[in-house]
């Protein structure tokens, strides 16, 4: 039985972003060479943050990177549900405290900077397949194999594609034909603000969401010490996104009016922050197909979500191990319907997050008064109790072949 | 049974555990079956998996039976 890998399969991986990263290394592990070609000329990330949840990390573990993810990160001391006035808790439940969480989850929950996680996945990595300054701007079927045009110029071919070419993804427009993106209805400020700037707020080392009037804001703590806060302040609007990128520019008034009268910690966070941009928030519909012949996609390519459960990055790692596991139990011949076992895989998970993150929005951002503001506490409260599964999740397990399949 | 609503049993019973009840087309998914949202995303993937057609949160959100679910299937192109 032929070997997957070079060179009797030649796998091109698109985008270097976290599942593109994350997918390299977790093959390499395996004995499987992919090249990663990317858009961007350096592994440089946006200045924002990322939360690793236990299905991830443990995942990250697997691969060796935990320990140096781990000196850059910040585990927060606890979860906690607040009201935007008056800063009123109104749920918390401990994380780091008592070790309360790995205890449950069986690995960490961590806050780090995107730069600081690519680090570690570019490191491991050490270059290996890594084409820097390749952005995809053609796709098309050549014999049996798939031809990939760069802009600048270059070509290649590949008997496997995998897209992890993120939201606005050009490998899922091979796959499914059409531009299945979809704008929110959301849009979001962000920023990172040294926690010596920010005197007001409570529990600076907690990840925190301040519920609102058709707003919200959420941060942890990120930085090896905890010496930073990431924050996430998520408002109801624009109506239509028209900006070709998913950044539309802002004046600093329009991000200070959309929080006034906030509890002051609020405040404080969003005016220690220049902003000049606002990010609209964008998801993938729920896709009927993840894969096309020897293309196939994951991560936001394959299910954008709006990030109210943190979890895009973290579905995306799962999708990475998933597909990598399978692949290392592969055959040559057998490409497709391994193609089509993954997204079976691993549709009905993505969906639930995506939509369970959908409805959190609406939790998260009811008026006072509104008669839904009970069933908000009451489920705030029960946190661990309905979203337990997310967090508990084994992608590498769930991807182990079942005596009856693998016999094939 | 028409092939449709076969399909659809077969699914309501593996993912709801439904296996000795009798599935009445006017039989409610949530508050009949005991359906959550989550498990009904199961039912749709399926659904989607064995027939080829989309199924949609919003519909999946707007279909209160499994009739009404047959009836979605069948305007969508299923036989
Ligand atoms: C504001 C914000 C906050 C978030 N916070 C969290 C969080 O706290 N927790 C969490 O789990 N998730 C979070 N997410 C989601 C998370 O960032 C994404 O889900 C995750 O990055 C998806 O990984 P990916 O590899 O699929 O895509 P990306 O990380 O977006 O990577 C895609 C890569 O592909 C490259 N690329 C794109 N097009 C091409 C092309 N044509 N040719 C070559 N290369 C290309 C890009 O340059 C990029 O490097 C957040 C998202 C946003 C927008």
């Amino acid at each position: 039985m032929a070997h997957i890998g070079r060179p009797n399969l030649r796998i091109a991986i698109v985008g270097g972003g976290i599942g593109g990263l994350t997918l390299a290394l977790a093959l390499r592990q395996r004995g499987i060479e992919a090249d990663v070609y990317e858009q961007a000329p350096q592994l440089t990330e946006i200045g924002a943050a990322v939360a690793l949840s236990a299905n991830a990390t443990r995942e990250l573990r697997r691969l060796g990177v935990l320990d140096t993810i781990a000196a850059a990160s910040t585990e927060p001391s606890e979860l906690i549900h607040r009201s935007w006035q008056d800063g009123r808790r109104i749920a918390a439940f401990p994380v780091h405290h008592g070790l309360a969480y790995q205890n449950r989850f069986g690995a960490p929950y961590f806050g780090i900077h995107r730069a600081d996680l690519q680090k570690a996945l570019g490191g491991a990595l050490a270059g290996a397949g890594l084409h820097l300054g390749h952005r995809l701007v053609g796709m098309s079927e050549h014999g049996e194999a798939l031809r990939l045009d760069f802009a600048n110029g270059q070509s290649v071919e590949a008997d496997l594609v995998i897209g992890a070419d993120g939201v606005r993804s050009l490998v899922r427009r091979y796959v499914t034909g059409g531009e299945d993106a979809i704008y929110s209805g959301t849009s979001a400020f962000r920023g990172i603000v040294p926690v010596d700037r920010l005197p007001s707020l409570p529990d600076p080392q907690a990840i925190q969401f301040w519920m609102g009037p058709d707003a919200h804001l959420l941060h942890y703590a990120i930085g090896g010490r905890g010496q930073d806060v990431n924050f996430f302040a998520v408002v109801e609007g624009p109506a239509a996104w028209p900006h070709p990128t998913w950044q539309a520019p802002v004046t600093q008034d329009e991000a200070l009016a959309a929080f006034r009268g906030w509890h002051p910690a609020v405040s404080e966070m969003i005016g220690a922050v220049e902003h000049t941009v606002r990010w609209g928030l964008f998801t993938v519909r729920p896709l009927l197909n993840w894969s096309r012949g020897r293309a196939v996609i994951l991560g936001d390519a394959a299910h954008a979500m709006v990030p109210h459960h943190g979890q895009g990055a973290n579905t995306t790692i799962e999708d990475a191990i998933t597909l990598a596991e399978m692949l290392s139990h592969g055959s040559i011949g057998g490409i497709e319907q391994l193609l089509s076992r993954f997204q079976g895989l691993r549709r009905a998970r993505t969906r639930k997050i995506q939509r369970s993150s959908r409805v959190t929005n609406d939790l998260l951002h009811l008026p006072d008064g509104s008669p839904a503001i009970a069933d908000r506490d009451r489920r705030v409260s029960r946190f661990p109790e309905d979203f337990g599964w997310i967090h508990a999740f084994d992608a590498l397990a769930s991807a182990q072949p079942s005596p009856t399949v693998s016999a094939a | 049974m028409q092939p449709t609503e076969a399909i659809i049993d077969r699914v309501l019973r593996e993912i709801g555990r439904l296996d000795d009840r009798q599935i009445a087309a006017t039989a409610r998914l949530r508050e009949d079956l005991g359906f959550d949202s989550l498990a009904l995303i199961d039912v749709a993937v399926r659904l989607e998996d064995a027939l080829g057609l989309a199924v949609p949160d919003e519909e999946l959100e707007r279909v209160q039976t499994a009739g009404e679910l047959a009836e979605y299937l069948k305007r969508t192109g299923a036989a």
